[in-house]
């Protein structure tokens, strides 16, 4: 009876998914019209083939509410203002604290991976500077420390005598006040891409160091990508490579940049990459890295956190 | 080519991409797509006919279940925008759960949407979840496993051997046959579960 069934299951199979060669279907056709027990199987068994996707598609929710999860009402929006606020007052006070003790550092020593600020060039006065200092640009960046002066342009404080009282700007540079509409925080690193940094005078005289300047290529900065990858629901996640070029090494790397994974890539095959490792383990939660090398010497870089 | 023809052809190829994304199991590719092109529009729309951006979330996640089982069981029309198709499921599912909280409200009341003709989905409602989840955890580990893939992954039987350790690919196919027959056996004697997923 059993083997029987399994064999009516087995022909409902082909036949539910358009696998019966044309004249067995249309003859299991006549038989499911004819024989009303073998109807209620095939209505059981299209109704476990639900059963059984919509088993798996509900453990979808638990991805999108991760996704999809935050405040939406305004009291919680008003706790999350109120704590934003209490740590950026906080970061304010640790760097303005730490950096005091810190090497003095010019507002050209930035990466590329670091949050960028720059005080863009406006058409009128940034800071007036004595012409001492214009005449010596390398010299005038060290006015006030970079970080103690991103905390000003955080803040968007005025720059006052005090200041130079508490020791936060050289005592021998007179400077006047910063006013907010004068400052502009570019807080994305894509913002400054392709471009250079640099705090400007009245009379537009670049004041960053040309000796130690650092002008990131569109290479580096255009193709930081970041991606989420859950193993437990997806069952792969293909890599992005660049269709224009030709891709020849993909390689997968944790925070330290110890290599986990790497395959040679042929005509955009491996097209996904499944969570493994090349001893078999998968990877465990976390930020990882990864490189894709193409023929033509240049490398993709981005980064993927493994979720569960 | 004229721009709207292109702009058509550029949105079809995005829409089939999205299912193909589904279909391979690209779940994040799929729905990140969702949630920035789709998802906004259901909160819109709940948030304009008595409900809020949490509801509307719930009833989003609702509508991707029916979909990804839609699309999984075959039976997706893929002529059809995704973005369509959810929000017709959201929109249904909004009705119904508006209909069951106060039943003294006005439905005509909701905001009227022109609607591309019926599309056929499949609903998953907390009942059906329920039922579904007591019958699969009666099918077992073993066979949700291999059930999962053959149905829902849509592996072949040689690969479903491979990960899960068999033999070959007969004693593949003849455990899922097993494991089949269980749940069909099931089925076949709960009357109110087949009138639940008529």
């Amino acid at each position: 009876m059993m083997s029987l069934d399994i064999e009516i299951l087995e022909k409902i199979g082909l036949y539910t998914r358009g696998e019966m060669d044309p004249d067995d279907n249309a003859a299991f056709q006549r038989q499911i019209e004819a024989d009303a027990q073998l109807q209620k199987k095939l209505e059981a068994s299209l109704i476990v083939d639900q059963m059984v996707v919509a088993y798996e598609a509900i453990k979808l929710r638990a991805q999108m509410k991760k996704d999809l999860k935050g405040p939406s009402n305004t009291k919680w929006r008003i706790f999350l203002s109120a704590g934003s606020a209490v740590l950026l007052a906080g970061g304010a006070l640790y760097s303005i604290f730490y950096l005091e003790k810190s090497p003095l550092k010019t507002a050209t020593n930035t990466t590329p991976i670091q949050e960028k600020r720059a005080v863009v060039n406006k058409p009128q006065t940034i800071i007036q500077a004595p012409e001492k200092i214009l005449s010596e640009p390398n010299r005038a960046v060290s006015i006030v420390k970079q970080k103690e002066q991103q905390a000003f342009i955080e803040n968007k404080q005025e720059i006052t005598n005090s200041h130079v009282q508490q020791g936060l700007i050289e005592p021998t540079h007179q400077v006047t006040k910063i006013s907010e509409d004068q400052i502009e925080v570019i807080k994305k690193p894509v913002d400054l891409k392709e471009t250079k940094s640099a705090v400007t005078v009245s009379d537009n005289t670049p004041l960053n160091n040309t000796e130690k300047e650092e002008v990131y290529p569109a290479a580096n900065t255009e193709k930081n990508k970041e991606y989420v990858f859950n193993p437990d629901y997806d069952q792969s996640w293909t890599i992005p490579y660049n269709q224009q070029k030709e891709p020849k090494l993909f390689k997968i790397l944790d925070k330290a940049g110890k290599l986990f994974f790497q395959i040679p890539v042929a005509g955009f095959h491996p097209s996904d990459w499944k969570g493994e490792s090349n001893n078999g383990s998968s990877l465990g939660m976390g930020l990882y890295f990864f490189n894709i090398e193409y023929a033509d010497g240049t490398l993709e870089e981005g980064s993927i956190l493994v979720t569960r | 080519m004229p721009v709207r023809l292109y702009m058509a052809m550029l949105a079809k190829n995005k829409n089939q991409e999205i299912i193909d994304a589904i279909k391979n199991g690209h779940n994040s590719i799929a729905l990140n797509y969702l949630y920035e092109t789709t998802l906004p529009h259901i909160i819109r729309f709940i948030s304009q006919n008595n409900g809020d951006e949490d509801e509307a979330k719930d009833i989003f996640q609702d509508a991707v279940i029916s979909l990804f089982t839609t699309i999984k069981l075959g039976k997706y029309n893929e002529e059809k925008e995704v973005g369509s198709f959810l929000y017709f499921v959201s929109r249904n599912l909004w009705i119904n759960r508006i209909k069951k909280r106060n039943k003294q409200f006005d439905i005509s009341k909701i905001q009227h949407t022109m609607l591309e003709e019926s599309h056929l989905a499949i609903i998953i409602t907390e009942e059906k979840q329920t039922v579904i989840d007591k019958l699969m955890d009666k099918a077992g580990l073993k066979c949700k496993e291999l059930l999962k893939y053959y149905i829902y992954d849509n592996l072949s039987m040689k690969e479903i051997a491979s990960i899960m350790g068999f033999s070959g690919e007969t004693v593949a196919k003849s455990t899922h046959y097993r494991c089949k027959q269980k749940l069909v056996e099931m089925v076949e004697n709960n009357h109110d579960l087949i009138n639940l997923f008529k």
